[in-house]
């Protein structure tokens, strides 16, 4: 069920309805658990008792590091969270690989090996929610949340680990930021439903008008990388920077604005990222509810930059290993991990510190423009490593696209109309020019028929301009 | 005015909401160009264009429109002393609720010459076979809110077939994805690209068409030669009916009984449906005639309408042996379709049964049926006032 569907235009309406028509808050939140459930069930209802299991486990967990005792006994806790979520996500995502790729070294050092191949189906949105319910077991450990106990608690914690929105592919909701929202009942006052409404419009459109209308295009020409000539080349990978932006945050505007409209706030995941200056703002920018996670859980423990800068960089290098990792089972993920981590490390470098102030780096005082440029051929280069379907791909990618490499013989990529950068021009003015937050300002102060007047509109034109057959959300599979 | 009170504001705003997206999606509609898929836009673009003096059109699915050589029906109507200007209708994988929204695209064009309008016949069958294609351009397009409810009839009369699953599942599957078709129909979704694509395009539609060559249009008058046309499906189609010729065979010699029998009239699906549609070409002062083309099967149900008077004018070409060449291997590409040769003769029978049928409630001829449809409609009966369906 995708949240550009209809059929699940038809589930919300039907939550929402039943949601705010409930009175006690504990009703309320059963309702949510259950819609929740059948949400993540009608992708596949087995992997329910995987997600359940989840639950039961971090509870216990948090119930048992709440018990006290030594500090000892508390790392134990923690330890066997860590080893329970991150060896469920490590069986259903990485042992394929693992195992796949440990024969091919096997075999590459006169080893024979063939192990028997690994089917094992991803369940949808487990990186997602694995990080969610890790995060409550190292805040309770760390003693910055109070776990929760009892009915209602177990309650409360199925919820924050299902609750429908953000459930499949986030953002990736902090246990501290979302379950103390389940403690008073939720009021359809402080909804925000114009912000809402409108966010939902503009992540469908994102979703559906340009993310699932480009993805012909991107795929085309990703499918025989090196066919046609270099334009077709960089208008592939400008539509596919476009492409994923669009289909990320624009799945986590309609999973905020779904949120909301139930009374909850959920944190912002995407902060108009190809406006950054440089690698190490885009990360500010992309993702945001991940790239703190592993700020939070990782980096900062790892010792941030308080170990001098040798340890820093090595630190920036490793988070950024695992945050390609964690996208997916393959080494071109491992590489575009790399690559961000190898610009983070340049963008460190130069910067001194004088005796009243610190200087930044030189990667980091481009003046505005020509940041944003860098940056932005930076991002690119790295979304053909993360699109591409093998390294080959990736060089004779970048090989065709400086003109280093003359295309094959056959005929130009289908779809590949040169229209398409009128989209491309469309869409950095709009990310450019909705950046100012004005936009939605004037939609807040509109009179109440006005905004239904502009938002009947533009929901047509929405409705008019979606693609019909739509293609899953990229971040599903991570 | 002010909006004081919560109620007030959220009563205004969801009424501007309502307001302006129907209003939105009505002016759209306007500009939504006709499914292009296997030349359907291409023959509606054309007959829009080019389509002034044609008399007759065959309207139905790939069976009319590889069956029916349009230019070979006119040679023999003029050989007969009753010349005819037709034009093929026909688009593959055209079903009978399809065609009733092709028939609404037709009529609205009102055609001056037009007097009679040919209709594959079928049981209005409101399932859904090919799931795949359950919610493409062609389907949302004939999903109007009148076809819907036709459609929504007919599956409520389809007895649970043979083999299938549970007969609340399936209806119900069937029931949702009509639903689901009908909404996108409404709100116009995904038809913007290629209206806009249309818009800015220099050519009109029939002369950009893929599946359908201007020659096609112009020299053939929507009539494709099966044997010409060099389709992966239509070649493998070919070489599978020529491994096993004797299928074919043995199937064809149950079709004499099969078109013996007498059939419940309630195995039409949607007999209000038929009448509606029999009505609205009358009204706009056409004539029209239903016929079955030679098929691998034996169609009782359009005899036994005819007999009892539901069908105004039928013409059975199921009877192989009335028209053993029809039949014959050589006349066919596959067990369904005529190959070139078999479209020949089959336009030669058509023109024969055309003479002899009898004479239109008006009181002529079918082929020498002399009320124009223009002269109807100056005497104030109109196409658009006739039924549930408009041209959208």
């Amino acid at each position: 069920m995708l949240f550009v569907e209809g059929r699940f235009l038809l589930f919300f309406l039907v939550t929402f309805l039943v949601h705010w028509g409930l009175r006690g808050n504990r009703s309320r939140k059963l309702w949510l658990l259950a819609c929740s459930y059948f949400f993540y069930g009608a992708w596949d209802w087995r992997f329910l008792f995987l997600i359940l299991a989840s639950t039961l486990i971090d509870f216990a967990v948090g119930l048992g590091l709440s018990r006290g005792g030594t500090q000892r006994a508390k790392r134990r806790w923690l330890g066997a969270s860590l080893l329970a979520n991150l060896g469920i996500l490590g069986f259903f995502k990485y042992a394929g690989f693992f195992v796949a790729e440990g024969a091919r070294l096997s075999n590459a050092i006169g080893l024979p090996c063939s192990p028997a191949t690994l089917e094992i189906i991803l369940p949808v949105g487990i990186s997602f929610f694995t990080f969610q319910t890790m995060s409550y077991t190292i805040d309770v450990y760390r003693g910055q949340l109070a776990p929760r106990r009892g009915v209602g608690g177990f309650l409360d914690f199925a919820l924050f680990v299902g609750f429908f929105p953000q459930l499949v592919a986030g953002p990736i909701v902090r246990a501290v930021t979302f379950l103390p929202q389940l403690d008073a009942r939720r009021l359809w006052n402080s909804v925000p439903l114009r912000a809402a409404l409108t966010l939902f419009l503009f992540g469908f459109i994102k979703k559906a008008c340009v993310g699932d209308q480009v993805a012909q295009v991107v795929d085309t020409v990703f499918a025989s990388v090196g066919a046609s000539g270099a334009l077709d080349h960089w208008l592939a990978i400008s539509l596919y920077t476009l492409q994923i932006y669009c289909d990320f945050s624009g799945y986590s505007d309609m999973a905020i604005a779904s949120a909301a409209l139930l009374g909850y706030t959920l944190p912002d995941n995407f902060a108009h990222p190809y406006l950054a200056r440089n690698i190490t703002d885009f990360w500010r920018r992309w993702h945001i509810s991940l790239s703190s996670w592993f700020r939070d859980y990782l980096y900062i423990p790892l010792g941030g930059n308080r170990r001098g800068r040798g340890r820093t960089l090595q630190n920036l290098v490793l988070v950024f290993l695992l945050c390609g990792l964690w996208h997916g089972a393959a080494w071109n993920f491992v590489l575009w991990g790399l690559f961000h981590g190898l610009f983070l490390v340049l963008e460190r470098l130069g910067g001194r510190k004088q005796l009243d102030h610190h200087s930044p780096p030189p990667l980091q005082r481009l003046p505005a423009p020509l940041g944003a440029v860098y940056s932005l051929l930076v991002v690119m280069v790295g979304w053909i490593i993360f699109r591409a379907h093998n390294m080959a791909d990736v060089a004779r990618f970048l090989l065709v696209m400086v003109g280093a490499r003359t295309p094959e013989a056959g005929p130009p990529a289908a779809g590949a109309s040169h229209a398409w950068w009128l989209l491309v021009l469309a869409f950095a003015s709009c990310h450019y020019a909705l950046a100012d937050g004005r936009l939605k300002k004037r939609l807040d102060s509109l009179p109440p028929a006005a905004f239904g007047l502009v938002l009947g509109s533009a929901t047509a034109l929405a409705l008019f301009f979606a693609a019909t057959g739509h293609t899953p959300f990229i971040y599903f599979q991570f | 005015m002010g909006f004081h009170s919560p109620l007030s504001r959220t009563i205004a705003g969801l009424g501007g909401f309502v307001l302006a997206l129907f209003v939105t999606e009505l002016a759209l509609r306007q500009l939504v160009p006709a499914p292009a898929e296997y030349g359907l836009e291409a023959k509606l673009s054309y007959l829009a264009e080019a389509g002034g003096d044609f008399d007759t059109i065959f309207i139905g699915s790939s069976r009319v429109a590889y069956g029916v050589d349009a230019v070979a029906f006119d040679e023999h109507m003029a050989e007969l002393g009753a010349p005819t200007r037709s034009f093929n209708m026909g688009v593959g994988g055209m079903t009978t609720v399809e065609a009733n929204q092709v028939l609404s695209r037709v009529l609205a064009l009102e055609l001056p010459a037009l007097r009679t309008v040919v209709l594959e016949f079928g049981a209005w069958d409101g399932r859904i076979y090919d799931r795949k294609n359950a919610l493409s351009n062609r389907s949302i397009g004939w999903h109007t809110p009148g076809n819907t409810w036709q459609a929504l009839v007919a599956l409520g009369n389809t007895p649970l077939p043979r083999r299938q699953e549970h007969p609340l599942t399936w209806r119900l599957g069937d029931f949702v994805t009509h639903f689901d078709a009908l909404a996108r129909n409404l709100f116009c979704v995904g038809a913007g690209p290629r209206t806009v694509a249309g818009l800015v395009a220099s050519e009109p539609a029939w002369r950009r068409d893929k599946w359908l060559t201007v020659a096609d249009l112009e020299e053939r008058r929507g009539f494709q030669d099966l044997s010409a046309i060099d389709d992966e499906f239509r070649v493998r189609g070919h070489e599978e009916f020529l491994k096993r010729p004797g299928k074919f065979t043995r199937r064809v010699a149950h079709i004499p009984a099969q078109i013996r029998a007498q059939v419940p009239l309630a195995d039409h699906h949607n007999l209000q449906a038929l009448a509606a549609q029999i009505g609205r070409i009358e009204a706009a002062g056409l004539r029209p005639i239903y016929f079955t083309p030679p098929g691998k099967l034996g169609q009782p149900l359009g005899r036994c309408l005819h007999a009892a008077g539901r069908l105004p004018a039928y013409l059975a070409f199921d009877d192989p042996e009335r028209y053993p060449e029809l039949y014959a291997l050589e006349s066919r590409n596959d067990a369904v379709h005529l190959n070139g040769l078999g479209a020949a003769l089959f336009a030669e029978y058509l023109a024969r049964e055309f003479m002899a049928l009898p004479p239109s409630s008006n009181g002529s001829g079918a082929a020498l049926d002399s009320v124009p449809a223009a002269a109807s409609r100056a005497n104030g009966s109109k196409a658009s006032d006739a039924g549930p369906e408009s041209g959208n």
